[in-house]
């Protein structure tokens, strides 16, 4: 039994993971990566968690009136709890036990008395009338103040149920859509919901557009489940963070001073044995939460790390569903993602522990405590110092502190969890964007010269050097070929243009300005890069085109898509141009999907062309026309063609051939070929002996 | 049975359980087999973990052509009966698909290979090609055998390629 239940455990804790140098490892202290691969750090400190939390109020700026209001709106409703507890302290003493009301002589603070002054003298049944009275009208307003307004969610500990709860104004605990019920919960609540909802909106929306505006480098690493979660999953606990940290703590200490405030004025002698047992919550709340919060705070980002895992494990296998159903890895594929589900639950339940913890000490030490308040009053109302009624308002308030307190307690958890969530927003956040590594601002002129390199080298991240001391030149009204073997580096080469790339030693100057002190947006605008894989979006032919270029008239597109041989496919589509496509353009042929992201790329109309291998789309032909077309126009531009055939090769001014990273040879087919031993002539002997003739 | 499809599709995970999800039962050196038949090897053993190297996202941190030879080296091993090649030599230089087309003919003894292709030099390596067009099969028979059919429409394609390709 025991046995089984360790190996129960050990399953649960296992999950593959594809993080280099890390290891999954269980308990409460240890780390959790999975595929992390950018944020590979996500180490945090006391401090750095506050200033954390601290960052989000940023947002704030967007909703300022919903901010106010739903701040004002909250505040209003302090007021029935001054009055509520001395209601039920009159319907006691004065209807049912039917005392005389005798305003002078009765224990009340001082905000009663205009009240007691209009009861005073009146019969049990009149004041029970006009309390009854005053309570409908509250009704209607404010309602029953048991359980306040919100969207009816359920508070599950797991990040979907927070994340929709947090956009939906209800979080649960001191911060729900509203307090109040009624006219007023209502309206609160949808002020509370809009707030929410914009601040979040804001929020991920700026997530989202740092995100596809990372480097591509970098970006190529981070996996689509993890962005998804943090866009979705993660913004909302930002939000929350700054109810927690600001809403919540104000209003208990609104809600404390006003109840010691009533005690201090009507017991003064019972509100000191309160307050002293209250004294003693406050170091116990304190050392059961501060201690551990490092921990905490790590469980919940391993939490959130395995949940972001199990996203992960769906959509890459989704996405490559033909490749998993084809190997007959259906199986093996289950498992994963039920061994990373699991353990995304595991890790879950693992994050509850601290909540557990604390709620089971606060609830050891408050219930002795209650009991001794109890006993103790009991004897006061038996001595005749206090009534039965003031009985049941000092327990009201002692049950009313005592929330306070442990909402105190637990409001530094709930900094920590939700400082482990935004962290993950904002470490991407501050990932530097693309255009931030230029001179934005610095806008490029029309191009008119062309493209120079000098001494450029690039290394990738993981140290592989993909391109070595590469001088060269290419001209507006140049049509360049890039040949070599495949992995030597051509696309690595293209992509130095549009600055896809930035290289790490030497420059690339683009007429005489050096890419990295231009603006990148401007340089982008005049380049058009026709990628070695097709990546079409999922709309309709014509928008995949207005992408491209938004100033595309029906012209220019059906021109384009003729260079590029796809209007012969097109016009058997239902709706022509207009025809929507499948997921990444699924539902055309591979070959039909190249030809028209070529399409796409011809339609922008660019002054630096790149054809990264459109080889694969085209047969020998379409390629040869497609490249003659461009020929015909190149006056004014510069066409870079990364090809193998022969044919398209030879029409280029001028060769470049890499190997290895390296430029081999420069020049035009007739120059390289007269090289004896060239490596060009090399390769074009081989394609030749290879082709026949 | 084997599929591998025109467009490569790996996962963000180390080459080996790339492979290995193709086949779990592969020995160390099947891998290596597999990995030298599509012409991996020179690349792997550049990376900095070889064969444990992890892969971007959808095998984004190699180039196009080792992505797709890496798939090619996926699908041959599964050690099936049946290999599909869909267009596989697309994104790859004219050597490697020469070694390539090499490396499956000589395992082609005890399995059937089936390789949907344009290029020239893979079909004339095939045993019997079979020649479609708009959903049809219009010819049937090795190279030499329908080379030799005046009029015959798979003629009037290397023709057609050859005149175009011709250096
Ligand atoms: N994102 C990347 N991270 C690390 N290495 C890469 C990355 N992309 C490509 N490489 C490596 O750089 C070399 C050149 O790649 P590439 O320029 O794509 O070659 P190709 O000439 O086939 O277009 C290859 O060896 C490839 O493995
Ligand atoms: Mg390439």
């Amino acid at each position: 039994m025991v046995r089984k239940f360790i190996q129960k455990r050990q399953v649960d804790r296992t999950s593959d993971t594809t993080q280099k140098d890390h290891t999954i490892v269980s308990g409460f202290k240890a780390g959790a990566q999975f595929d992390d691969r950018i944020d590979t750090a996500p180490e945090i400190s006391h401090v750095e968690s506050l200033r954390i939390v601290l960052r989000g109020f940023k947002w704030l700026k967007y909703v300022k009136v919903l901010f106010a209001t739903r701040w004002a709106m909250r505040t209003v409703m302090i007021i029935p709890g001054l009055f509520l507890g001395w209601f039920a302290k009159i319907v006691i003493d004065h209807v049912i036990l039917q005392v005389p009301l005798v305003a002078d002589d009765v224990n009340f603070p001082p905000h009663m008395h205009w009240l007691l002054e209009i009861l005073e003298g009146r019969e049990p049944l009149n004041i029970a009338l006009i309390l009854l009275t005053i309570y409908v009208v509250g009704l209607v307003l404010i309602g029953t103040r048991a359980g306040g307004t919100g969207a009816g969610l359920y508070g599950g500990r797991d990040a979907a149920s927070n994340a929709e709860n947090a956009v939906s104004g209800n979080q649960g605990g001191a911060w729900t859509g509203s307090e109040a019920g009624g006219i007023w919960g209502i309206t609160e609540w949808w002020v509370s919901v809009r707030l929410s909802q914009r601040f979040i909106n804001r929020l991920r929306t700026d997530l989202f557009r740092r995100l596809i505006r990372a480097p591509m480098t970098r970006i190529d690493d981070q996996a689509v489940g993890d962005s998804l979660y943090r866009t979705l999953y993660d913004t909302p606990m930002v939000f929350t963070n700054i109810t927690e940290t600001v809403f919540s703590p104000f209003f208990i200490f609104v809600g404390l001073g006003l109840t010691f405030y009533q005690l201090w004025w009507t017991y003064s002698e019972a509100s000191m044995l309160i307050i002293g047992l209250m004294a003693l919550m406050i170091p116990i709340t304190i050392f059961t939460t501060i201690a551990p919060s490092k921990w905490i705070r790590r469980m919940t980002q391993n939490q959130r790390a395995a949940g972001a895992a199990t996203t992960n494990t769906l959509e890459e296998t989704m996405n490559n569903i033909s490749a998993v159903q084809s190997l007959g890895a259906m199986k093996t594929e289950k498992e994963r993602f039920a061994n990373r589900s699991a353990h995304a639950f595991w890790r879950a339940r693992i994050a509850m522990f601290p909540w557990l913890g604390v709620g089971i000490i606060l609830e050891i030490v408050g219930w002795p405590l209650g009991f001794y308040l109890a006993w103790h009053v009991t004897n006061m109302v038996i001595e005749g110092q206090l009534t039965v009624g003031d009985f049941g308002a000092l327990f009201g308030m002692y049950m009313g502190l005592r929330g306070s307190f442990q909402g105190l307690g637990r409001l530094w958890l709930n900094v920590q969890d939700q400082a482990a969530a935004a962290r993950r927003v904002f470490f991407f956040m501050d990932l530097v964007v693309d255009d931030e590594e230029h001179q934005p601002g610095n806008k490029l002129g029309p191009i008119e010269a062309g493209v120079q390199l000098e001494n450029v080298g690039f290394k990738y991240p993981n140290g592989h050097e993909a391109l070595k001391d590469i001088n060269l030149e290419l001209r507006i009204g140049e049509i360049v070929a890039i040949v070599g073997p495949t992995g030597c580096g051509k696309t690595s080469l293209a992509y130095l243009l549009p600055s896809f790339l930035k290289p790490t030693s030497g420059r690339v100057l683009v007429d005489d300005h050096d890419v990295m002190q231009i603006d990148l947006e401007s340089l982008r605008r005049q380049t058009s890069y026709i990628f070695q894989e097709h990546l079409l979006l999922s709309e309709s032919i014509r928008s995949n085109l207005s992408l491209a270029n938004p100033d595309a008239t029906e012209e220019d597109m059906v021109k384009a898509l003729e260079s590029a041989s796809c209007m012969e496919f097109i016009e058997e589509l239902p709706d022509g141009i207009d025809t929507v496509l499948g997921r990444s353009g699924d539902t055309l042929s591979v070959g039909q999907q190249q030809r028209l992201s070529i399409a796409r790329g011809l339609v922008r109309n660019a002054k630096i062309m790149v054809l990264d291998e459109p080889t694969a789309a085209l047969d020998p032909q379409t390629e040869n026309l497609l490249v003659r077309s461009l020929r015909s126009e190149a006056d004014d531009r510069l066409v870079v063609v990364i090809a193998h055939r022969l044919s398209t090769i030879r029409q280029a001014d001028k060769i470049v051939f890499l190997d290895e990273g390296e430029v081999k040879e420069v020049g035009s087919h007739e120059e390289l070929m007269s090289h004896e031993d060239g490596p060009y002539r090399e390769f074009v002997n081989l394609q030749s002996s290879t082709q026949p003739a | 049975m084997s599929y591998i499809f025109q467009e490569h599709l790996l996962l963000a995970e180390s080459i080996r359980s790339n492979l290995s999800l193709a086949n779990p039962e592969a020995t160390e050196k099947d891998m290596l087999r597999a990995l030298e038949a599509a012409s991996c090897m020179e690349f792997v053993q550049d990376l900095p973990d070889g064969i444990d190297t992890v892969l971007g996202r959808s095998g984004d941190t190699l180039s196009v052509g080792q992505q797709q030879r890496l798939s090619i080296a996926r699908g041959l091993v599964r050690d099936a009966k049946v290999v599909i090649l869909d267009e596989p030599t697309d994104a790859l230089d004219p050597q490697t698909e020469i070694l390539l087309v090499r490396a499956l003919r000589s395992q082609a003894d005890d399995r059937l290979v089936v390789v949907i292709a344009h290029r020239l030099s893979t079909i004339r390596q095939a045993d019997k090609i079979v020649f479609l067009e708009e959903g049809k099969v219009k010819e049937v028979g090795d190279h030499d055998e329908l080379m030799s059919r005046e009029d015959g429409a798979y003629r009037e394609f290397v023709r057609l390629q050859s005149s175009s390709e011709a250096t």
